[in-house]
C-alpha cells in the first residue's frame, strides 16, 4: 500500500516536471491556472473538510493577497517575492480576524458571514477604484523580468508541492488530530482539552495564508486584478473542485482542481451550460458519494493492489 | 479524614426564567464516588456542566483542589485533572476508535508522540474489551461500545476527578455489569467519582454516598440506606 502510493507520487511528480516540454504554451496556461485552484482547493480542504469551517471567504483572502502584493510593488517598488510573502501574511492577519469573529458562529451562520465579509470586500475594491483600479482593473508588474511561462509554471509547482507538504504535516500531525476533534463536536473536544479557541483561529490563519500566497501569484502572473476574482461563483468553483475530489483528503482536492479546470477547458463550447455540468455532478457527488469521486475509486485500486499482493504471497 | 477534592458552594444556574439549579452546596472527598440522582429536569447535568466549565455559575464557587474552577474554560479544566463523559454519548464519529483516544491523550502531553502513546491506549481500550475495534470508525459502534469509548477517551486524560452522565442509560446488561466492574476497579485505583443515573441498581450498589436533586435543589444527602429511607426522597423521586 504504502509501495503504491509512493509510486503514484513518483509518477505524478515526474509527469508534472515534464509536462511544459509535452504540451503548447496555451495548455501551460491552463495548468498554471489549475495549479493556483488546486492551492486554493487544497487550503480550503483543510479549513472546510478537516476543521469544519465552512467558510466562502477563501476566494476573498486570495484576493487579500493579491492586491496587498500588487498595491505594495506598485506603490514601493519592493520585489513580487517579498511582496506575494507579505500578501500571505496579510491574508493570514485577516484570517486571524475574521476566525475570531466566526468563534460562535457554526453551519449556516458562518457561511453567511464569510459571504457577507467577501461581498463588503468586493464592493471596497469596486468603489476604491483609484487605488485599486475597481471594474478597469489593476495592472500588475510581473513577478519575473523575463518572459517565460515554464518559469511561471515550475514556480507554481514549487509553491503547490512545498503547500501540499506542510499541509500534509498539519493533518497527521496532533494539529491536525485536534481539527478534526473540533469538527466533530466542540464540547466534547473542549471536555477531552482540546483549546477550541485556539484551533479555530490557527485552522483560518493557517488556509488564509495559503490563499493569500495563491493570490499573490495569481496577480503577479495574470497581471490584472479585478475584483471579479471574489464573485460568489469563483467560491462555488472552489468549493466544487474539493466536494468532487473528497472533501476531507488533501490529494482529492487538488484532483478536482485539476478535473474541473480542465473539463472547463474542453467543454468551452459549450459557454455557460458547463457550469450547469459542473453543478449536476456536484449535486450526484453530493448525494451519491460523499466521500468525493477520486477517494472510492483510489481505494479500490489499493483494494486490488492489495488482494493482488496478498494472492501473490 | 479524607481531604476534600471538590468543594461546591451555593451555586445557582438559571437559563432565562427557568432556575436550573439554585443554590446548592456540597463537597467530594479524596476517592469518593457520590452518586446523584433525581428526577428529570432536577439539575443532575447541568451540575455536571458546571463542574466541567461547559456553562458558567451564575452565582456560587466550584472549587478543584483549593482553586476556583467555575470561570475556567473546559479545556483549562479538563488538563487540571477533571474528565466526564455525556448522556447521549458524544464519540467523534467520523475519527477511530484509536483516534478518539489520542485527542485527550496529546491534549495533556505537550510533547508527546501518537507512537509513545499508543501503549496506553491499547491498555485501556483492552481494560474496556475493545481493543479489537481500535480501528473501526466511532459512528460504526453500537450504542454500548460509545459508552466504553467514551469512559476509554476520559481515563486517557487521566483524570482525577471522573463525572459520569447516565453510563448505564441504554446499554446491554452484560455491558452494564462490566462497566460497574470497571468504575469499581478505577475507583479501587484511586479514581474519584461523581455518578448520575436513574439506574437505582446501579448507583445504589456502586456509590458510597447519595445526593438527591429535585426542582434545581438538593433535598438530601447521605449513604444510600439513609436516603432510601428518607421520607422526602420517597415522595419526590423514589416512591414506593
Amino acid at each position: 500500500m504504502k509501495n503504491l502510493n509512493r509510486l503514484i507520487l513518483m509518477g505524478l511528480l515526474s509527469a508534472a516536471a515534464l509536462l511544459p516540454f509535452a504540451m503548447d504554451g496555451y495548455w501551460l496556461h491552463i495548468i498554471i491556472i489549475a495549479y493556483y485552484y488546486a492551492l486554493l482547493a487544497s487550503s480550503w480542504c483543510l479549513l472546510a473538510g478537516y476543521a469544519g469551517q465552512f467558510s466562502f471567504a477563501h476566494a476573498a483572502l486570495a484576493a487579500v493577497g493579491a492586491y496587498t502584493s500588487a498595491l505594495l510593488v506598485l506603490n514601493t517598488g519592493i520585489s513580487p517575492v517579498y511582496s506575494i510573502i507579505i500578501g500571505s501574511f496579510a491574508a493570514a492577519g485577516v484570517g486571524l480576524v475574521i476566525g475570531f469573529l466566526c468563534l460562535r458562529l457554526q453551519g449556516p451562520y458562518l457561511a453567511l458571514f464569510t459571504i457577507a465579509y467577501s461581498e463588503i470586500f468586493r464592493i471596497v475594491l469596486n468603489a476604491e477604484y483609484r487605488y485599486t483600479g475597481g471594474n478597469f482593473g489593476l495592472n500588475v508588474p510581473p513577478l519575473f523580468a523575463r518572459e517565460s511561462r515554464i518559469l511561471y509554471y515550475y514556480t507554481i509547482l514549487g509553491i503547490l508541492i512545498l503547500s501540499l507538504v506542510v499541509m500534509h504535516k498539519i493533518v497527521t500531525s496532533r494539529l491536525g488530530l485536534f481539527f478534526r476533534a473540533v469538527r466533530e463536536d466542540e464540547d466534547a473536544a473542549a471536555t477531552l482539552g482540546v483549546n477550541v479557541v485556539k484551533y479555530k483561529i490557527l485552522a483560518f490563519v493557517i488556509t488564509s495564508f495559503f490563499a493569500g500566497l495563491a493570490g499573490g501569484f495569481y496577480a503577479h502572473y495574470v497581471r490584472i486584478l479585478t475584483p471579479n476574482i471574489i464573485q460568489l461563483p469563483q467560491m462555488g468553483l472552489i468549493i466544487a473542485m474539493v466536494v468532487i475530489g473528497g472533501i476531507e483528503s488533501l490529494a482529492g482536492a487538488v484532483a478536482g482542481a485539476f478535473i474541473l479546470q480542465l473539463a472547463a477547458e474542453y467543454l468551452r463550447d459549450y459557454e455557460e451550460l458547463r457550469w450547469v455540468f459542473f453543478g449536476l455532478l456536484l449535486v450526484i457527488t453530493l448525494r451519491f458519494s460523499q466521500n468525493g469521486l477520486i477517494y472510492p475509486i483510489y481505494k479500490r485500486l489499493t483494494k486490488k493492489n492489495e488482494k493482488t499482493h496478498a494472492e501473490s504471497e | 479524614m479524607k481531604k476534600h477534592m471538590l468543594k461546591v458552594s451555593r451555586v445557582t444556574k438559571r437559563f432565562g426564567g427557568l432556575t436550573a439549579l439554585e443554590n446548592v452546596s456540597f463537597r467530594v472527598a479524596e476517592n469518593e464516588l457520590l452518586g446523584v440522582i433525581g428526577p428529570n429536569g432536577s439539575g443532575k447535568t447541568t451540575l455536571i456542566n458546571l463542574i466541567n466549565g461547559i456553562h458558567k455559575p451564575d452565582n456560587g464557587d466550584i472549587i478543584f483542589r483549593d482553586m476556583p474552577i467555575h470561570r475556567l474554560s473546559s479545556y483549562k479544566i479538563a488538563q487540571k485533572g477533571i474528565g466526564r463523559t455525556f448522556q447521549v454519548t458524544r464519540v467523534f464519529r467520523r475519527m477511530s476508535v484509536m483516534e478518539n483516544m489520542m485527542v485527550p491523550a496529546l491534549s495533556i502531553s505537550k510533547s508527546g508522540t501518537q507512537e509513545a502513546l499508543l501503549p496506553k491506549a491499547l491498555e485501556i481500550l483492552a481494560l474496556l474489551k475493545i481493543v479489537h475495534l481500535k480501528d473501526e470508525y466511532g459512528r460504526s459502534l453500537s450504542g454500548g461500545q460509545h459508552k466504553l469509548l467514551e469512559l476509554g477517551r476520559v481515563l486517557m486524560l487521566d483524570p482525577d476527578l471522573i463525572l459520569l452522565d447516565e453510563p448505564f442509560a441504554g446499554v446491554h446488561p452484560e455491558l452494564k455489569a462490566d462497566l460497574h466492574d470497571h468504575i469499581r476497579k478505577l475507583h479501587d485505583r484511586g479514581k474519584t467519582f461523581i455518578l448520575i443515573s436513574h439506574d437505582m441498581h446501579s448507583i445504589f450498589s456502586l456509590s458510597q454516598r447519595l445526593m438527591v436533586l429535585s426542582s434545581g435543589e438538593k433535598i438530601a444527602h447521605g449513604t444510600p440506606e439513609e436516603i432510601r429511607k428518607n421520607e422526602e426522597v420517597i415522595e419526590a423521586y423514589l416512591g414506593n
